[in-house]
């Protein structure tokens, strides 16, 4: 009797972790086949899931395609992919110098409110985006900071910046305080504590956040469009623009979901281990 | 000797907390801003004539049925998703807590949903889901005779669509909170309960899922603050629509501000959820300190 349930929970195992992978990997697999489709089979009806796959999406919007596109031959999809990489990456190295230093005095200080001002770190993860952006879009205007590689890294520190306090200010608590202090006696220096001793224990952390930092800010979305503009426009604005009001390319839509999608999962991967205590600010060390 | 190694530790931790501190004012500034600007008339293609005018944009929005009706709607959207995440979230967890072959590669590939923008994911859906048989999702309902459905294009299914996109994404996040919580469980009481011959279901329900209630509400906190205000996948989708059936008091906020220039009924919209999200962060942390306790 006992083997006839367990044969039954597996069978029940077997077709609900099917079903379910079935739902999660379906739509990647449709737009990764999308992506290869000429643009008569894109909008063929009914969908066709067989056809003869083509590169001409991926070279449409990397190098340009004659026949492809109507107004010009050079495609703004290297520029928005740019774009990104500049303002994910300065983002995160702006994030990483202000932040490992707050999380530091967080973990290892005591001073009047500190809990306080953790929490309010940790209570604007929890706010509608508007709520700062709207603001931040007057003052942005009247310092000109709109459309600016400046003004969308300052942005975007509140994207990055308490969520990497947050993190690392657990990976530093976790750091046997013994340990510091042993040095302190042998006559190192705060500084050389810091350097020498922490933050080389903390490294592994360092390296998740930083790599969880720079998704969220490739990822983000909102802060572009309202306080971005032509010049910065990111890659998550720019494969808005493929569906237009006259046309949708949804076949270098695809090529393009994939490319933006691509580096992010790579990096997801390296990170695997730490992503779980990442994605809940450490509250569950995964 | 002993005064070296004092005096940093006075003035250091202020020093070290003062990127911080500039951090936090940052933030606060336009934060405290947005609070003012819910107090005037301050309409973007008029920035030099700002006037105060007390309570009036909140009595005129609380009078207006979109503001309800954008409320309940992100309610609906909120709710609906994280109970549909947390259920599913239980059960694939619970499947795929047995060590079997493969079952490293899954658990990976469980990542991969959350790490797509989810504004790209959204268009994804919105393809899958176009109406007509051109749609695949319909091409594929029509085998089994079910014929086509306008999903995003409806006013009652696009509301259901856009949550499904939602679960789609999140989902994978209630997983694998659960997976790392039913590997931390102690071993012990479940070999105790094996000894009294309990059933699996009364395992489940007094152990499993007493013992999962930090990581349950943990859950809850995150994906609920974050459904509740909610952006990207509805204007990437249906921008609102079909006829404002799917605008939350979050795209309700951006359409007042940006597209009609009234930044003031623009930011009452974005203060009434910033204090939703607020209260329940309060509340769920609270609880969520309680549960560990226990």
């Amino acid at each position: 009797m006992k083997d006839g349930t367990g044969k039954l929970r597996s069978a029940v195992r077997v077709v609900g972790l099917g079903l379910y992978f079935a739902f999660a990997m379906a739509p990647i697999v449709w737009i990764l086949m999308m992506s290869f489709k000429n643009p008569g089979d894109v909008i063929a009806t009914p969908p066709k899931f067989i056809f003869s796959p083509t590169l001409d999406n991926y070279k449409a919007i990397t190098v340009g395609l004659e026949s492809y596109s109507s107004e010009s031959l050079r495609p703004d999809f290297p520029k928005y992919f740019l774009n990104t990489l500049i303002i994910a990456s300065a983002t995160v190295a702006v994030s990483l110098v202000l932040g490992t230093f707050a999380a530091y005095s967080l973990a290892r200080f005591s001073f009047p409110m500190k809990e306080d001002i953790a929490f309010t770190f940790l209570s604007f993860r929890f706010a509608p985006e508007l709520m700062v952006i709207l603001p931040l879009y007057v003052i942005f205007q009247k310092c000109h900071l709109i459309d600016s590689f400046a003004g969308l890294t300052l942005a975007y520190q509140l994207v990055t910046l308490p969520f990497l306090i947050w993190v690392l200010r657990g990976f530093f608590e976790e750091i046997p305080k013994e340990i510091e202090q042993a040095a302190r006696v042998d006559g190192c220096t705060w500084w050389g504590v810091f350097c020498r001793i922490s933050l080389p224990l903390v490294k592994p952390g360092i390296a998740a956040v930083v790599i969880l930092s720079f998704i969220f800010a490739w990822n983000n979305f909102i802060f572009a469009m309202i306080l971005g503009g032509e010049r910065t426009q990111p890659i998550t604005l720019g494969i808005l623009g493929f569906i237009g009001y006259e046309r949708v390319l949804w076949g270098q839509m695809a090529a393009a979901t994939i490319i933006c999608a691509v580096p992010e999962l790579v990096l997801a991967f390296v990170i695997q281990k730490y992503i779980i205590r990442g994605l809940t600010f450490g509250a569950v060390k995964g | 000797m002993m005064k070296s190694m004092r005096m940093p530790g006075r003035y250091l931790p202020y020093l070290l907390s003062l990127p911080a501190m500039l951090a936090l004012i940052g933030i606060m500034y336009p934060f405290f801003l947005g609070v003012y600007y819910t107090l005037t008339n301050y309409t973007l293609t008029r920035p030099d004539q700002i006037e105060f005018i007390g309570l009036r944009n909140y009595a005129q929005i609380f009078s207006d049925w979109v503001f309800w009706r954008a409320l309940l709607t992100t309610f609906v959207y909120a709710w609906a998703a994280v109970a549909l995440e947390l259920g599913l979230g239980l059960a694939v967890a619970l499947m795929l807590n047995h060590p079997f072959r493969g079952v490293q590669i899954l658990r990976s590939l469980l990542i991969v949903p959350m790490m797509i923008p989810p504004i790209v994911s959204a268009l994804m859906w919105k393809v899958i889901f176009l109406p007509t048989r051109q749609g695949v999702l319909n091409y594929l309902l029509g085998f089994l005779g079910i014929s086509p459905i306008a999903w995003l294009g409806g006013s009652y299914t696009a509301l259901v669509s856009l949550i499904l996109i939602d679960v789609w994404i999140f989902s994978p996040f209630a997983i694998l909170i659960l997976l790392a919580g039913l590997q931390s469980l102690p071993k012990e009481p479940y070999e105790a309960a094996m000894v009294d011959g309990a059933s699996g279901w009364f395992v489940f329900r007094r152990l499993t899922l007493p013992m999962l209630s930090p990581c349950i509400v943990l859950i809850i906190l995150f994906r609920l603050i974050d459904s509740l205000k909610v952006f990207d996948v509805i204007y990437a989708t249906t921008k609102g629509g079909p006829a404002g059936a799917t605008t939350t008091l979050h795209i309700q906020s951006y359409f007042e501000a940006i597209r009609w220039f009234k930044m003031g009924h623009g930011m009452v919209y974005a203060l009434v959820l910033w204090i939703m999200c607020y209260l329940f962060s309060r509340v769920l942390t609270r609880l969520w300190t309680r549960a560990l306790m226990r």
